[in-house]
């Protein structure tokens, strides 16, 4: 059972990284031996990655053109950043054999792309980011004119630089991006990138701006419809005024819908909304609130979970001292455990978890007071990521932040990617937008630029924060709408900016906007 | 007294070689002048009755006169009046011979000389004298009668030293006994020559007729120049005027006096059936049969032919007219053209470029097109053109004829072999790939300057906008595959766009890009906003400009009515504006962040746009001849400092910072937000710096840092930083 909760599926890592699939009409090289290209692409595009990877390979052993055996081979590469885990090395060496053997090819800086890709892959380092890095500058138009990857790979640069926390770097790099290549579709990903980098240093006007260029300039992209709703985020932080009233949209699953003891709501970059509830977990779909699945806990009465959230490679999960895990084959358990010196690992009694880039397992456990890492398949303990805090609630933003809800301060503390203490959201403080006070902050939450939301259950009020942590704004939840709020445990933000408070008391989710 | 003496011996011999100088010198001119001087000597001594005297001084005459050089008019008339005067004085003083000789001597050079006349001077004839001298030339002369039919022929004797013309009273000659030759010939007969032999005192009669042996036809075409085939042979044009008595001729007069009339005459021709064709272009050619039974002269019947001709007929808005390359006049212009198998190259040419059509005429039928000038690139290409279907250069011409703002156009193969001569340029000097990697030696080895000067010179000889090759890199296994690397006027980085000319979806392409233009001007409300999911307008952030009087709107305004009309968005104000013009009235419905209302006129303003310096996915050689045809399109001098302002920027990207910088200093704009003066100001510390002049780079980027709201391009960053960036930078100071 335990196996099935590590099946191969696309997860986290994949999502900005991948390059999209070099279509099979690509490639118009009839020569036998080339042949089984075309197929290789249906099997990859199908997700059959088994059968794809045999066809690149006959492609790279039989096909007399270069060119096609490099598209062969980073495909490879892209196969093996694709599925879950990884594997970097074959990876690496498809990569290799391209940027090597067959550099004077024009598919021959892609392999440097490539290489870039799976430094990333393999960590979030400064010595990782600094190798990405360097791989993606490597094309350029002197040494690689025939290239038709400059955009991509100076966008993806400049990716890099956002995710290494260097926001002034990506911006005037994401800025390189508009300027040299202005009508590509990474140009509208770079202006997101630059507004995102913008919001991130405290510019959230020039971030709008930015936003409303992809509106007007790439009007039917996926990512003018994303840039919309980032307009939206920081309209409502930024322009609304410091006291907000937040009105009820709809009711999650509908109003027949109840959630018996709901412990927490998450959020995954997918835009899956995860409900978790003493019967098991509820899936439904942010963009339209139609319920995905379901996952019951079966045969597990006595079974009271604490935290719920997605695990790696997309599965749900519920914890308290151990996991239930729902997967495309059933339900599966697990229990990690920090080892002893003596005797047997020590339990966890867990209020919250989540994963981190990398697949890994942060724990939060009230027992030891501290947060734990745990790896992917959940064996093995890695360390403390955090100590001496009580955590309650734990949430993850796009370049790895955690923020943490700490029980004992009743403020939120946030961490970068390896646990460093970053700043704090104090109990009580002021902003732009005033003075707050944290009367019983009950859970915490990142929307997609980064802004920070803390849930005050009593208060029936959000308080938000930029991402520089000053405190914005308080929203206020609509008491009475479509139905009457009585006690907010917690919320999750999707990509459009449309908050999720479960109420527990109430059974029920709803929707803000 | 040595010294004295040495003087001396040098004077005498500076006068000695000065004489010999001297007497070389005067050698010819002494022959003539001095024989003259002396000549009237002789004749005075002759009139003083020194004979003696008089007689020496002729010998001297003689002896100068005679040095076997022929003799002039003037000096053969000393020379008989010489010998005359000399033969007088020899039979005074009794040498009755030696007069003899001398009026021998005058009879062999002039036979029909009568005596007396070389020496009028001397008055009176001494009858004695007289009679010697007419003895002699019984003597001396014998006569030659000539009877050679036809009258006309031409009659040479002794080739031509001896003149003769029949015609003229020439028909009994004078000639000094002894053989002569003579020679008569005309055309179409055959030809005469005898040797003759001519005895004193007597007179011979010679009497011969030139055999007939082919014909002489005259003709009488118009057109004038029409070409006359005789049995389909070419025998000349009808170009010469109409000779007066075929003028008169009835059937000339018959023919009408509409164009001018040509005249030839043909000679040589054979008796038979002979088969007349004439030939004039834009006539329609003639033929007849003509027979010829015996030689003779034969007058061949006029002819005129009859026209044949398309009308041509070009309007437009000016410009000129060329035919195949040849001026025909300005637009608007009515020729006509003479139908030919190939095609006509009709061209018109103006300072905005060319239009240019390729017509094969049918007669009767009009051509006729408004003439739209467009920028023009020259195919220049020898080579890289593999033997297929058709030429390629033309196929390509016509594909692209479509393009809405340049006509590419083939140039004929003399003139680019020629250009490339001029410019020692090889063929396949621009065969690049569309990575920009050159693709012959020549591509690769053509320095950058000499591309530059090379587009530059190429351009103003052929009066186009721009140059360019086509290359066929897949060969013959691949011909319709076209690589299309072309190069602006004053650019030295080619460009080159891949066509496939069977290809539709290619072609479209290729058109696009040619077709695409960038914006000079875009009308703005001066007003940055915002989409926002859940607000029933536009959301302001920012007022950039001063567009709405004295209220300014802030961010968080929504602006959620223009004319009365509900905004849904933001997007939906930018697309209202658009369709606006600069100094229109829209008004405004704003929901001011606090909460009030309130209603603001706007004037939406043109703002300037710049293309990017940077961008790598712009046609900079289109751009470049686009932006020069913008300034002169340009209906108002702000138009035409945009136009400037981007024409700079383009050559930049071209290469061309020298004349880059020329087109941005001359440009002026106002300081301000976005494309404003700093943008100027920092894209002129750019093109100085590229040349060294870090100086001049210094204050521009200087006067740009000034400029905090200024922009690189309307969405562009700003310029401060760039500008504050570049006088930071360290290795600009070591370069």
């Amino acid at each position: 059972m335990r196996r099935a909760i590590f099946v191969a599926t696309l997860g986290l890592l994949t999502l900005v990284y991948l390059r999209p699939f070099v279509s099979a009409q690509g490639v118009q090289d009839s020569a036998s031996g080339c042949n089984p290209f075309t197929n290789a692409v249906r099997f990859m595009d199908s997700g059959n990655y088994g059968e794809a990877l045999k066809d690149f390979s006959n492609v790279v052993n039989s096909c007399p053109s270069d060119n096609i055996k490099a598209q062969a081979l980073l495909k490879i590469g892209q196969i093996y950043l694709a599925v879950w885990p990884p594997r970097l090395n074959e990876a690496r060496q498809a990569a290799d054999r391209v940027t090597a053997q067959l550099a004077s090819t024009p598919s021959a800086a892609d392999g440097w792309i490539l290489k870039g890709q799976i430094e990333l892959f393999e960590g979030r380092a400064r010595a990782n980011f600094d190798a990405a890095l360097a791989a993606f500058v490597r094309v350029n138009p002197e040494a690689y004119p025939a290239s038709t990857s400059f955009a991509e790979a100076e966008y993806l640069a400049a990716e890099t630089q956002r995710l290494a926390h260097q926001p002034d770097d990506a911006v005037r790099r994401f800025q390189e991006v508009t300027l040299k290549y202005p009508r590509t579709p990474w140009t509208a990903k770079a202006l997101l990138g630059a507004a995102s980098s913008h919001a991130r240093l405290g510019d959230g006007i020039q971030a709008m701006e930015l936003q409303q260029r992809v509106r007007r300039e790439f009007r039917e992209s996926p990512e003018a419809a994303l840039a919309l709703k980032r307009n939206t985020i920081l309209h409502r932080m930024l322009l609304r005024g410091s006291r907000q009233t937040l009105q009820q949209l709809r009711l999650l699953g509908g109003a027949t819908v109840k959630y018996r003891d709901g412990i927490g709501l998450a959020i995954d970059s997918s835009g899956r909304i995860v409900v978790g509830h003493k019967d098991g977990a509820t899936v439904f779909s942010a963009e339209n609130g139609e319920q995905i699945r379901a996952g019951r806990l079966t045969g597990t009465s006595s079974y009271d979970p604490t935290a719920v959230g997605f695990g790696p490679g997309g599965v749900i999960a519920l914890a308290r001292q151990y996991f239930f895990v729902f997967d495309r084959e059933g339900m599966a358990e697990f229990w990690p455990g920090i080892p002893q010196r003596e005797g047997n690992p020590k339990q966890l009694e867990m209020p919250a978890f989540v994963t981190n880039w990398k697949g890994e397992w942060l724990l939060a456990d009230g027992r030891s007071d501290s947060i734990h890492r745990f790896s992917q398949d959940g064996k093995a303990y890695i360390g403390a990521f955090a100590s001496n805090i009580v955590a309650a609630r734990i949430a993850q933003n796009d370049i790895d932040d955690i923020a943490v809800l700490n029980e004992r301060t009743k403020g939120v503390s946030v961490y970068d990617r390896d646990g460093k203490f970053i700043a704090e959201i104090l109990r009580k403080g002021a902003g732009p937008a005033g003075s707050y006070a944290l009367e019983s902050p009950s859970d915490v939450a990142f929307d997609s630029l980064g802004n920070v939301y803390v849930l005050d259950g009593p208060r029936a009020t959000i308080y938000l924060f930029d991402p520089g942590l000053k405190f914005q704004s308080a929203l206020e939840l609509q008491p009475k709408g479509i139905t009457a709020l009585k006690k907010a445990s917690a919320l999750a933000v999707d990509a459009a900016g449309r908050i999720y408070v479960l109420d527990r008391d109430g059974q029920q989710v709803i929707v803000y906007q | 007294m040595r010294r004295q003496r040495s003087w001396v011996s040098i004077g005498l011999l500076s006068m000695a070689i000065a004489g010999l100088v001297h007497a070389k010198v005067g050698a010819t001119q002494a022959t003539q002048v001095g024989a003259a001087e002396v000549l009237q000597n002789a004749l005075a001594e002759y009139r003083t009755g020194d004979h003696k005297n008089a007689e020496a001084l002729c010998q001297k005459v003689i002896l100068g006169l005679s040095t076997g050089a022929p003799l002039g008019e003037i000096q053969l008339r000393q020379l008989l009046a010489a010998y005359e005067l000399r033969g007088r004085a020899r039979f005074i003083l009794g040498s009755k011979d030696g007069a003899r000789e001398d009026f021998r001597s005058i009879l062999v050079r002039a036979p029909n000389h009568v005596f007396g006349s070389a020496t009028p001077e001397i008055p009176g004839i001494n009858p004695n004298h007289a009679a010697l001298f007419e003895a002699t030339r019984k003597e001396t002369i014998g006569y030659l009668v000539l009877a050679i039919s036809p009258e006309d022929a031409d009659v040479k004797i002794n080739e031509g030293v001896i003149p003769v013309d029949q015609r003229s009273g020439g028909k009994v000659i004078a000639l000094p006994a002894g053989p002569v030759q003579v020679v008569s010939q005309k055309p179409g007969h055959n030809r005469l020559e005898e040797l003759v032999t001519i005895e004193a005192g007597n007179t011979i009669t010679f009497a011969r007729t030139l055999e007939r042996v082919s014909s002489k036809l005259s003709f009488v075409v118009a057109p004038q120049g029409a070409e006359i085939y005789i049995d389909e042979v070419a025998r000349g044009r009808a170009s010469a005027p109409l000779p007066p008595n075929y003028a008169t001729s009835a059937e000339v007069i018959a023919l009408g006096a509409r164009d001018p009339l040509g005249f030839l005459e043909v000679d040589g021709i054979k008796a038979g059936r002979l088969r007349l064709e004439f030939r004039a272009p834009c006539y329609q050619s003639e033929s007849r049969s003509f027979p010829m039974d015996r030689n003779g002269d034969f007058f061949v019947a006029p002819v005129r032919l009859t026209k044949s001709a398309a009308p041509l007929s070009v309007e437009g808005a000016g410009g000129e007219v060329f035919v195949d390359g040849a001026k025909l006049g300005p637009v608007p212009l009515t020729n006509e053209l003479c139908p030919r198998p190939d095609p006509y190259v009709v061209e018109v040419r103006s300072g905005r470029g060319r239009h240019i059509k390729r017509v094969t005429p049918v007669t009767g039928q009009k051509i006729s097109f408004l003439a739209e000038p467009k920028p023009a690139i020259a195919i220049l290409s020898l080579t890289g053109l593999p033997d297929s279907r058709s030429d390629l250069r033309l196929d390509l011409e016509t594909a692209l004829e479509p393009a809405r703002y340049v006509t590419v156009f083939a140039l004929q193969k003399d003139v680019v072999q020629r250009e490339l001569e001029v410019e020692q340029l090889e063929p396949g000097w621009l065969a690049f790939d569309t990575t920009g990697r050159g693709l012959s030696t020549p591509a690769r080895t053509v320095s950058v300057p000499k591309r530059l000067a090379a587009a530059s010179n190429l351009a103003q000889r052929l009066q186009v906008q721009g140059i360019a090759e086509i290359h066929v890199p897949g060969g013959a296994a691949d011909p319709r595959n076209v690589l299309f690397t072309y190069l602006a006027a004053g650019s030295s980085t080619p460009e080159t766009m891949r066509i496939n000319l069977d290809d539709r979806d290619s072609l479209r392409n290729a058109l696009a890009l040619l077709n695409a233009r960038a914006e000079l001007v875009r009308v703005s409300s001066g007003i940055l906003v915002a989409d926002v999911q859940d607000v029933a307008g536009a959301v302001v952030l920012r007022q950039v400009w001063k567009t709405t009087g004295e209220t300014t709107l802030s961010k968080g305004d929504v602006i959620v009515a223009a004319d009365g009309g509900k905004l849904q968005d933001g997007s939906a104000f930018d697309a209202l504006i658009a369709r606006k013009k600069a100094g229109d009235k829209v008004t405004l419905d704003v929901r001011r962040a606090a909460g009030s209302a309130i209603q603001v006129t706007l004037e939406p303003l043109n703002l300037p746009q710049v293309v990017g310096y940077d961008d790598q996915t712009l046609l900079v050689n289109r751009l470049i001849v686009d932006f020069r045809l913008a300034g002169l399109d340009a209906a108002t001098p702000y138009e035409e400092t945009i136009a400037r302002l981007n024409l700079g920027v383009m050559l930049m990207r071209g290469g061309n910072w020298t004349a880059a910088r020329t087109e941005l200093e001359k440009v002026t704009l106002p300081d301000g937000p976005g494309v404003s003066r700093g943008t100027v100001k920092y894209l002129l510390g750019l093109c100085h710096d590229a040349v060294g002049n870090t100086a001049d780079a210094d204050r521009a980027f200087t006067e740009a840092a000034a400029s905090v709201e200024a922009r690189l391009t309307s969405d562009g960053p700003l310029i401060k930083p760039l500008a504050d960036k570049k006088l930071n930078d360290p290795a600009r100071r070591r370069r």
